[in-house]
């Protein structure tokens, strides 16, 4: 028969002793939180001499030489499939890039039969720029994109500064099956430079960008033909897709050359929203004097210290959490023991990440 | 005049193995908290100490204090307890000793608890008890029973894995298998028991001879 005493070694959570919150974490979305990813790595390149190779499709890329952080993906896709080698040379349309092609569209629209289009400017291919899931979380930011592609050198040397509109539309987005849809304009961190959505004439935006997804589509037409990077420079800087059929032109390789330009840089934050229950552990004056620690007693259990039979002080430094049952769910420890007797009460808040 | 500090002590906790494993049954619950002076050794409190006795704690005070770790069978080791003020002595769980078994032949374990109010009273009975086995493979089966908790669990492991049962006393059935024994003659483990309402524990051997 379990004695009439008050002795315990637990307190019990009253309903406003937990406190649940979600906060939104706004980070670097590059390796070590790098700000501005101003070089682009890639391994060797990889055999395209084959359409199944996965090298004909998309390219890593990565923030050293080391080649060991993937931060994101480029590719390349053209909706008739040129500018890549036919996996049948008899079955016409069917290569890497109508693959890239029709798996962003599907993606984006959930339909075959609408393509791509830039302020109703509708190109035949697209670049894609796929940021690495690890790196972006749950969503990347809208309104500090800041993606800088440049080629050339000297009196060719061009530099193009793109952003997202999100900060000039103050927000609105057309939501597609992957999430949010804003424009990838001329500008700096969701400010679009001007009004006129079509940054290229005949030619519509510059692409289009989805924060939710980690994904931008770029559209070769306004960054090539008659826009910034276009063949004024040497053929290999330019974003003038090689159009092809059944041609390895890997397209995606002109995209990484505008990237790891000596004035390039990509700037793009992520999201995370992290929930964490608080607990207030709250012991008052009367609870917890003693302690069970064997060097608190002797070995008939008695009190160490005579004087502490009138004012016992014992020291905590661990919190324990229970369920009902007594498993001990999760522990916490403080950074220095609190002394606790019994003119004195401590308050501790426990915080608990998952 | 300075500012008053209202602030509270603010510490981060983590998931235990058996948290996780709530965690992801979907019965994850914290309801109550213990608290626990683990890492403290009372001897370094200096009642003689030179510069007076509000210096006594000095030494365990600046004691720096070292992470938690995620072995929930390892933690919380020596509870805080809340006992009548005026109290002379610390539970201590009584009438349990190392104990000597044979193989596949049950024997039972009821522990008291001395001193549960803090006075000189003995053989008490707590409301129940825990008892966990280091290795539960030198068992096939232990049962806690004859209070409000009853766990009875049957075993078969090739693993040393610890094991848990709660009530008032525990019947504990030795392996009837001589594998684990090798060449010895008798094979030994610990057993941990504690009080559910006071926290005072107390660790045995068990030892198992082989027939």
């Amino acid at each position: 028969m379990a004695a009439n005493t008050p002795v315990r070694n637990y307190n019990i959570f009253g309903n406003d002793d937990k406190l649940q919150e979600t906060t939104k974490v706004v980070t670097s979305t590059w390796t070590n939180n790098v700000n501005a990813l101003t070089s682009a790595f890639t391994s060797s390149n990889p055999s395209t001499t084959s359409p199944t190779s996965s090298g004909a499709f998309f390219m890593d890329v990565y923030d050293d030489e080391s080649i060991s952080n993937i931060q994101y993906s480029v590719a390349y896709g053209h909706k008739k499939g040129s500018g890549s080698l036919l996996f049948n040379a008899s079955a016409k349309g069917y290569s890497p890039t109508s693959v890239i092609y029709n798996q962003y569209r599907q993606l984006v629209y959930g339909d075959n039969s609408t393509d791509f289009s830039f302020n109703g400017y509708t190109p035949d291919d697209i670049y894609v720029i796929n940021i690495n899931r690890a790196r972006y979380k749950h969503n990347l930011k809208p309104g500090v994109l800041n993606l800088t592609l440049a080629s050339g050198s000297g009196g060719n040397h061009v530099v193009l500064n793109l952003t997202d509109d999100s900060i000039t539309t103050t927000g609105s987005a057309t939501i597609r099956n992957v999430g949010r849809e804003f424009n990838l304009v001329s500008g700096s961190s969701g400010v679009q430079s001007g009004s006129n959505l079509t940054q290229v004439e005949s030619s519509g935006s510059y692409g289009l960008y989805y924060p939710d997804s980690g994904f931008i589509i770029l559209n070769p037409s306004a960054l090539s033909t008659g826009g910034a990077l276009s063949s004024t420079t040497t053929v290999s800087e330019s974003l003038v897709p090689i159009t092809t059929e059944n041609t390895p032109a890997n397209n995606h390789h002109r995209l990484i050359n505008t990237l790891n330009h000596e004035s390039s840089s990509f700037i793009v934050d992520s999201e995370e929203k992290v929930s964490a229950q608080y607990y207030f552990a709250r012991i008052k004056n009367k609870d917890f004097n003693y302690t069970t620690n064997p060097t608190f007693r002797d070995s008939s259990g008695n009190l160490l210290y005579s004087d502490m039979e009138s004012n016992p002080k014992v020291y905590i430094t661990t919190v324990g959490l229970y369920d009902t049952p007594g498993n001990l769910l999760a522990v916490a420890k403080l950074s220095q023991p609190i002394a606790k007797e019994f003119s004195k009460e401590a308050l501790i808040r426990i915080k608990l990440d998952y | 005049m300075g500012y008053l500090d209202n602030s509270s002590i603010t510490v981060d906790a983590i998931l235990t193995k058996k948290g996780r494993e709530l965690l992801s049954k979907g019965e994850f619950n914290i309801t109550q908290f213990a608290l626990s002076d683990d890492e403290i050794d009372y001897s370094l409190y200096n009642i003689n100490h030179p510069d007076g006795s509000q210096y006594a704690g000095q030494a365990i005070e600046n004691m720096p204090i070292l992470e938690a770790f995620p072995d929930e069978l390892n933690m919380m080791r020596h509870k805080l307890i809340t006992l009548n003020r005026g109290s002379v002595k610390i539970p201590i769980i009584a009438n349990v000793t190392d104990q000597t078994m044979t193989m596949n032949i049950p024997q039972i374990i009821t522990p008291s608890t001395s001193y549960m109010d803090g006075q000189n009273n003995t053989s008490n009975f707590e409301s129940g008890y825990s008892i966990t086995i280091a290795d539960r493979r030198l068992f096939t089966e232990l049962i806690g029973a004859n209070g409000n908790v009853v766990t009875s669990d049957t075993y078969s492991d090739t693993t040393a894995v610890s094991a848990i049962a709660k009530g008032t006393s525990f019947t504990l059935k030795p392996t009837n298998s001589d594998s684990l024994f090798g060449t010895n003659n008798s094979i030994t483990t610990t057993a941990t028991i504690e009080g559910l309402d006071t926290g005072a524990r107390i660790s045995i051997s068990i030892t198992i001879n082989k027939v």
